[in-house]
């Protein structure tokens, strides 16, 4: 998939373990995993506001879009 | 009332379905044993097996037109009954397979496991399985059953992929 969720890159910098913040957006530790780990097929609204809440970042920090291979862009 | 999960009607019909499938596995060694002593008149010497060589022991617990069949049946030459045998083999084996995957089936529902990939594989079986059982014993509400079936497999399909869909929104 081209977007990659930085989950962790941004949880590294905030030094918030996984079940910590699990315990405060109201996740299992299972599904944070599940996100953290881009296995996630679709992210609620309200999982990303409660993620921005508590990393204190904007949406564009925790998604990044990876043009797959071969993808042809307006740049080339 | 619950139907899936524990202490539902599928944990009921499950842990019911379990004793059954034993019972019926024990009847059908039965019936294939009694029906093979009966066909080659085979006796060991004593009441029971003697009375079923002789086949005589079902004519009373049978309904009249069951024992109009029975009686044909016995009266057939050897080679029709051994050639008949694998019929009732067949469908006996047909339908201990059904109870098997009904079993599965339940197990899974049992769990609160329904919307699952593996549930419209187990249908699929059954409705596979109750084809072959109601074309050999010719019945046509059982057909139509089937086809039911089918069109129960695609429905749980398609909630199969919107589960997984859920499963994976975080």
């Amino acid at each position: 998939m081209s977007i990659i969720f930085r989950l962790d890159r941004v949880m590294a910098g905030r030094k918030m373990p996984l079940n910590e913040l699990a315990r405060r957006i109201g996740l299992t530790d299972s599904n944070l995993s599940i996100l953290k780990t881009g296995k996630a097929r679709a992210v609620r609204v309200n999982t990303l506001d409660a993620l921005c809440r508590e990393l204190g970042c904007q949406p564009g920090d925790l998604l990044e879009y990876v043009p797959d291979e071969g993808t042809e862009t307006e740049d080339e | 009332m619950r139907y899936f999960g524990e202490k539902s009607l599928s944990s009921k019909a499950s842990k019911a379905l379990d004793v059954f499938w034993y019972l019926a596995l024990a009847g059908s060694a039965l019936a294939v044993l009694a029906a093979v002593m009966n066909v080659f008149s085979i006796s060991f010497g004593d009441p029971v097996t003697s009375e079923i060589a002789k086949g005589d022991f079902l004519i009373d617990r049978l309904s009249t037109a069951d024992k109009k069949d029975w009686i044909e049946l016995r009266s057939l030459p050897l080679v029709w009954k051994v050639i008949i045998m694998p019929y009732f083999v067949a469908v006996d084996a047909l339908f201990l397979l059904m109870i098997r995957q009904t079993r599965h089936l339940l197990a899974n529902f049992s769990k609160d496991i329904v919307f699952n990939k593996g549930n419209v594989h187990i249908i699929l079986k059954i409705s596979k399985l109750n084809v072959g059982l109601s074309v050999l014993t010719v019945n046509i509400t059982s057909f139509l059953i089937s086809i039911m079936l089918f069109f129960l497999c695609d429905v749980l399909e398609k909630g199969a992929v919107l589960q997984d869909e859920h499963d994976l929104t975080i």
